[in-house]
C-alpha cells in the first residue's frame, strides 16, 4: 500500500485540497451516522462530480482501500459508519437538481440533494417527490436510494423504489454505468430496482432519475382518540379492510403522548391509550367523499373522540405531536433504542402486546409511535445507560421483539435497513442459501470487499443466534421525528 | 437412425409418469422450430427443484412455460432439451383479505387468482394481454403490463416476495409477506423481468387492492394522432386521479366499442375508479381537455362497459391475425410522434398498423398485419430494424414480442440493452454459469 501522504496527495489532485480530510481531529466528526456505531475513518474525501467519484474509487480500488459512501449520515442502522481502514465518501457536495422535466414528470438529481429541498424545488411546477422520510429536512436522495427509505405518506404512494426510474452508478472499481432512466421497461434486468436498498454495497449512485407526482388538491387530517391500544389497532385493521388506503395512517401510544404533549401542545389527551392520525389527500371530490366515510368509520371504531382539522394551522398542530415525538423522549429517559420491525397489519396488536409485556417484565420503558397503516412498528425501548446492565437488557429485548415480528410473518426492517445493527439477525429471516443468492449479486457488481464492506450480510460462520452487539441508540434533537 | 434417447427416464424417480411427456405430446412446446426431448409438469416446488438439479447435473437446457401466452418474447433458445410446464403449481397458499396480501404459486392464472380475490372485494391490478391464460409467474418473468399500470404500476410494484428455484435446484426466497420491507437486497426486482434466465419463480407474495366502488371512462375520437396525443398530455398534466390513460391509433381504433364506424385516426381512453363524484369530475375535466384539442366525438362509457373497454385496451393491437407484435418505449411526450412515425413507416411497407399506448409510462404496444403477399420474412425483418431505428432516434427502444419463426431468425428480439450489459452478463454468470435456464433467449445473448 502507498504511504498515506502519497495517497492524500493523489486524492487532493482529484477533488481539490480542501476536500480531503485527513487530520485526526477533523476526521472525528465523521465517525458516526444516526446509529450508535462509530469508528474514525482513515480519510474523508468529498467529490463534486461523477468523474471525481470514479477517480477516487479507482484509486482506492487499486490500493485495496475500502470506500464507504455517505449521504447526510441520518441512517439508523449504521450503513454509513466507516472502518478505520476505509475512505469515507460523503456525496454532500453533489447537490444539484440537474433537470426537472415537467411534461414527463421526472427529475434528475445528484445524490446529495436533500429530500425536502427537491419537493420545494418542484413545487412551482405543481409537482413533488412523494417519499417523505421523517428525516426529510436532512437526509439525501442518495441515502434514500441506499436504504430504500419510506415515510408517513408512503402508504398510498409507495416507497423510494417505486419512485426511482434510473441511476448513474459508479462501481467499486470506478466504472461508470447508467441503468434505467426516464424511458421505462427498457430491455434487460431491472438493475435500478436491484440497487435501490442495497445500502451502498453494490454501487455509488451519482445521478438519480425520479418520478414526480402532482401536488394534491386537497388534504384532510383526522385525529381519533382511543382509551386503549387494542381498539386503536382494530380501527386500523377496519379502515384497511374497508378498502380505504389513506395517504397516512400513524399511531402514537400513551407514553409517547405523555412525552410529547407537555411541550408540543398538539391537544392530545394525556390519558388517552392511543391516538391515530389519518390523512387523506388527492382530488377535492375524492377527499370530500372519503373524509365523510372516514369520519363515520372512526366514529364507529370505538374512538372516544374524533377531531377533524378544519384549517391548515389545525392540521399542522395535529402533525406537530407526531413529528415532535422523537425529540420528546429525551424528557422521559436518557437513552432509547429504536426498532423498525414490520408485521402483517392484522398482527399489529399481537406484536405490540408482546413488546409491552416483555419490556414491563424486564423493567424497561416502551413507547410506540409508528406507521400503523403498513404494519411498520417503531417500538422505542427507553432506558438509562448509566444503570449497569440496562443497555444489554434493552438490546436483548430489541432482538426478541424483532424475532417476534419475524415469527408473526413479518420482517426485520421496514425502512431503516440492516447495516451493522441487524447483521446478526439476518439468519432469523434468511437461510444461508437465501443470503448466498444476494451475495452473488454483490459479486456480479464487482464488489470484492472494497465497497461498504461488513454491512448487510453476517460473515460466514457467524452464529445463527443473534447477539445484541449494536443498535440504534439515538440522541436525535428536537425537530426530527421518526 | 439416431440412437434412442432415454432423457425422459432421467426424471422417472422424481416425477410420477403422468407428469413426464414425450413423443407426440411435445408438439405444443415447439419454439422456433426446436422441439424439446421431454416436457415435465411438476406439481410443487420440490419437484421443480429435483428436475433442475438433474438438468444441472446432466447439462440440459430448460425452457420454462407458464400459460404460453408470451413465448414469442425473447430469441430462439440456444439449446432446448426440457420444457418445464408450471401450470401445475396453481394453488393459493395464503390469503388474508384484511392484510391486503396473498401468497400464491406462480403457475396460477391471473383470471383464477382474480376470481378468488373478487370474492373478498379485492383485485390484483395487473392486466396484461392474455389475461385468461397467462400465469402470474409468466407475467412476472416477462414484466408484462396493461392499461392499469398508469395508476397501479407493474409487477415490480405489486410483488413483495418471491421464491425461486435456481439453476442447480437450490430454492431461495426473497422479500417477505408484508407490504414494507428493506431487509437484505430487493431480489424481487432482479427476478421480475428476467425471463426465467436467473431462476424459476415458483411462488410469489403480492399486494392486492380493494375493488373500486365503481368505474367510469370516456372514449374520445380524434382526427389525428397528434391531437389525441396533445389531449393525452393535457390530461396527464393535471392532478386528475385517472386509472388509465391510453392512446389508441390505427387499426386498434376499430376494435374499440363504437370504434368500427369511426374513421378517426386515433382515440383516447380515460378511466377513473372510485366514488361517483370524483369519477364525474375526471370525466368532465377530461372531456373539456379533449374538446379543446379538437376531438371529433367524446363518448361516455357506461360503467358496466368499462371492464370490457379495459380488456380491449390490453388486447387490441395484438388480436386476431396480427403477424408482428412489439412493445416500444419512449418518454411520454414522444409517444404520439413515435406512433405517427410508425404509421408512416407501416404505410410505406403497406402493413396494417395498430397501437395502444399507456402514455404516462411511454409504453406503446404495436401490432402489424400484412396486406396481401408483402410479408416475406426478410421484408418484415428489415421493417422491424427500421422501426427500431425510429424508436432509438426518439431515445427509446423496440422489443419484438411476436413474429413468425422466419423473421425471428433474422432479427434480435431485444435490440441492445441501454446500459449495464456487462453487469447483466455477470449476473447470469453468477446465477446460471452453465446455461441451464432459457439459454440464449435474453438480452445480449444471455
Ligand atoms: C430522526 C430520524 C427520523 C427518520 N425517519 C425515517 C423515516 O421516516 N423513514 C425512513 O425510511 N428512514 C428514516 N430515518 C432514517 C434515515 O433518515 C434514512 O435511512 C435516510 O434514507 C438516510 O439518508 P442519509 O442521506 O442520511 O444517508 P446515510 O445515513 O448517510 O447513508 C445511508 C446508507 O446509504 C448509503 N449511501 C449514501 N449515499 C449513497 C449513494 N449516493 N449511493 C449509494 N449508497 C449511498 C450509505 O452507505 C448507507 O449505507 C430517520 C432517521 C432519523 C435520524
Amino acid at each position: 500500500m502507498k504511504n498515506s501522504s502519497d495517497l492524500v496527495k493523489q486524492l487532493k489532485a482529484i477533488v481539490g485540497d480542501e476536500y480531503v480530510v485527513h487530520l485526526p481531529e477533523d476526521l472525528l466528526v465523521f465517525e458516526r451516522d444516526g446509529s450508535p456505531e462509530n469508528e474514525v475513518p482513515r480519510l474523508v474525501v468529498l467529490p463534486d462530480t461523477t468523474a471525481q467519484v470514479s477517480q477516487v474509487m479507482r484509486l482506492a480500488y487499486e490500493n485495496g482501500i475500502p470506500v464507504v459512501p455517505r449521504g447526510a449520515g441520518t441512517g439508523l442502522s449504521g450503513g454509513a459508519v466507516p472502518q478505520s481502514v476505509s475512505i469515507l465518501m460523503p456525496l454532500s457536495r453533489m447537490r444539484r437538481v440537474l433537470d426537472v422535466d415537467v411534461t414527463n414528470r421526472t427529475a434528475v438529481v445528484e445524490p446529495g440533494v436533500v429530500n425536502l429541498d427537491l419537493s420545494h424545488y418542484t413545487e412551482k411546477y405543481g409537482l413533488h417527490y412523494v417519499p417523505d422520510p421523517s428525516s426529510q429536512k436532512a437526509c439525501t436522495i442518495g441515502g434514500n436510494v441506499g436504504e430504500n427509505a419510506g415515510g408517513p405518506h408512503c402508504l398510498a404512494y409507495g416507497v423510494t423504489t417505486n419512485h426511482v426510474l434510473g441511476l448513474e452508478l459508479v462501481l467499486a472499481d470506478g466504472t461508470i454505468v447508467e441503468v434505467g432512466g426516464d424511458v421505462r421497461d427498457a430491455p434487460g434486468y431491472d438493475l435500478t430496482g436491484t440497487v435501490v436498498g442495497s445500502e451502498g454495497t453494490l454501487a455509488v449512485a451519482t445521478k438519480i432519475t425520479v418520478r414526480l407526482m402532482p401536488l394534491p388538491e386537497a388534504v384532510k387530517t383526522f385525529l381519533a382518540v382511543y382509551d386503549d391500544m387494542d381498539t386503536a389497532c382494530s380501527a386500523v385493521t377496519m379502515l384497511i379492510g374497508k378498502g380505504l388506503v389513506p395517504a397516512a395512517l400513524e399511531m402514537l401510544d400513551n407514553l409517547t403522548i405523555q412525552a410529547v404533549e407537555p411541550y408540543v401542545h398538539a391537544g392530545y389527551p394525556l390519558d388517552a391509550g392511543a391516538v391515530l392520525l389519518v390523512e387523506l389527500d388527492g382530488m377535492d371530490e375524492t377527499v370530500k367523499v372519503e373524509s365523510d366515510l372516514v369520519g363515520n368509520l372512526l366514529a364507529e371504531s370505538g374512538a372516544r373522540e374524533v377531531r377533524r382539522a378544519e384549517t391548515e394551522e389545525e392540521r399542522q398542530l395535529l402533525w406537530a405531536g407526531r413529528k415532535g415525538a422523537f425529540g420528546a423522549f429525551g424528557r422521559i429517559a436518557p437513552n432509547y433504542y429504536l426498532l423498525d420491525g414490520v408485521v402483517p397489519r392484522t398482527r399489529l396488536l399481537e406484536a405490540l402486546r408482546y413488546a409491552t409485556d416483555l419490556c414491563a417484565e424486564r423493567g424497561l420503558g416502551l413507547a410506540n409511535v409508528f406507521h400503523a397503516g403498513d404494519g411498520n412498528l417503531h417500538p422505542i425501548i427507553l432506558f438509562d445507560e448509566r444503570q449497569p446492565g440496562k443497555l444489554e437488557l434493552a438490546m436483548r429485548a430489541g432482538g426478541d421483539i424483532l424475532k417476534k415480528c419475524v415469527e408473526l410473518g413479518g420482517v426485520l426492517s421496514g425502512e431503516h435497513g440492516v447495516g451493522l445493527e441487524k447483521l446478526a439477525y439476518m439468519p432469523l429471516m434468511f437461510t444461508p442459501e437465501d443470503m448466498k443468492a444476494m451475495l452473488k449479486v454483490r459479486e456480479a457488481f464487482g464488489n470484492d470487499g472494497l465497497l461498504n464492506p461488513d454491512k448487510v450480510f453476517p460473515k460466514e460462520g457467524e452464529v445463527a443466534e443473534y447477539i445484541p452487539q449494536s443498535a440504534a441508540v439515538l440522541n436525535a434533537g428536537t425537530g426530527s421525528y421518526i | 437412425m439416431q440412437q434412442p434417447r432415454t432423457l425422459p427416464t432421467l426424471f422417472q424417480s422424481s416425477l410420477p409418469s403422468h407428469s413426464v411427456h414425450s413423443g407426440e405430446g411435445l408438439e405444443p412446446y415447439r419454439l422456433d422450430g426446436l422441439i424439446p426431448e421431454v416436457a415435465l409438469s411438476p406439481k410443487d416446488e420440490e419437484q421443480v427443484a429435483s428436475i433442475l438439479s438433474i438438468c444441472h447435473a446432466e447439462g440440459l437446457a430448460v425452457v420454462p412455460w407458464g400459460g404460453g401466452t408470451r413465448m414469442g418474447l425473447g430469441n430462439a433458445p440456444a439449446r432446448y432439451d426440457v420444457a418445464l410446464l408450471l401450470t401445475g403449481l396453481n394453488r393459493v397458499l395464503e390469503y388474508q383479505p384484511e392484510d391486503l396480501t396473498t401468497t400464491v404459486q406462480a403457475g396460477l392464472t391471473l383470471a383464477t387468482l382474480d376470481a378468488e380475490l373478487r370474492k373478498e372485494g379485492q383485485f390484483l391490478p395487473l392486466d396484461p394481454v392474455g389475461y385468461d391464460r397467462t400465469t402470474l409467474g409468466g407475467v412476472q418473468a416477462s414484466a408484462a403490463s396493461g392499461p392499469l399500470r398508469h395508476r397501479y404500476g407493474t409487477a415490480r410494484d405489486q410483488t413483495i416476495g418471491i421464491r425461486v428455484v435456481h439453476a442447480d435446484g437450490t430454492i431461495t426466497k426473497a422479500g417477505g409477506k408484508v407490504v414494507k420491507n428493506v431487509t437484505g437486497y430487493d431480489m424481487n426486482k432482479l427476478y421480475i423481468g428476467s425471463l426465467g434466465t436467473l431462476g424459476i419463480i415458483v411462488e410469489a407474495s403480492l399486494k392486492v387492492m380493494p375493488l373500486p366502488a365503481s368505474e367510469g371512462a370516456l372514449l374520445a375520437f380524434f382526427p389525428s394522432i397528434e391531437t389525441a396525443g396533445e389531449a393525452a398530455l393535457g390530461v396527464m398534466g393535471t392532478s386528475l386521479d385517472t386509472a388509465f390513460l391510453s392512446l389508441v391509433a390505427g387499426e386498434a381504433v376499430h376494435e374499440l366499442p363504437g370504434g368500427r364506424s369511426v374513421d378517426g385516426a386515433a382515440a383516447l381512453a380515460v378511466g377513473a375508479f372510485g366514488q361517483a363524484a370524483p369519477i364525474a369530475r375526471v370525466l368532465r375535466d377530461a372531456t373539456a381537455i379533449c374538446n379543446r384539442n379538437g376531438a371529433a366525438e367524446v363518448a361516455t362509457v357506461s360503467s358496466n362497459e368499462v371492464t370490457n373497454l379495459r380488456r380491449v385496451l390490453a388486447e387490441a393491437p395484438r388480436g386476431g391475425s396480427t403477424t408482428l407484435m412489439a412493445r416500444l418505449g419512449v418518454r411520454p411526450e414522444s409517444v404520439a410522434g413515435l406512433i405517427q412515425s410508425m404509421a408512416e413507416l407501416s404505410n410505406k411497407y403497406s402493413f396494417n398498423f395498430g397501437a395502444v399506448a399507456h402514455i404516462s409510462h411511454g409504453i406503446v404496444h404495436s401490432g402489424w398485419t400484412g396486406k396481401e403477399g408483402l410479408m416475406e420474412a426478410q421484408r418484415q425483418a428489415t421493417f422491424i430494424e427500421e422501426a427500431r431505428d425510429v424508436a432509438r432516434a426518439e431515445g427509446g427502444y423496440l422489443v419484438l414480442e411476436s413474429a413468425p419463426p422466419g423473421v425471428r431468425a433474422l432479427v434480435d428480439s431485444w435490440g441492445d440493452a441501454r446500459g449495464g450489459q456487462a453487469l447483466m452478463s455477470n449476473l447470469k454468470q453468477q446465477f446460471d454459469p452453465t446455461g441451464v435456464l432459457n439459454p440464449g433467449r435474453f438480452v445480449g445473448g444471455i
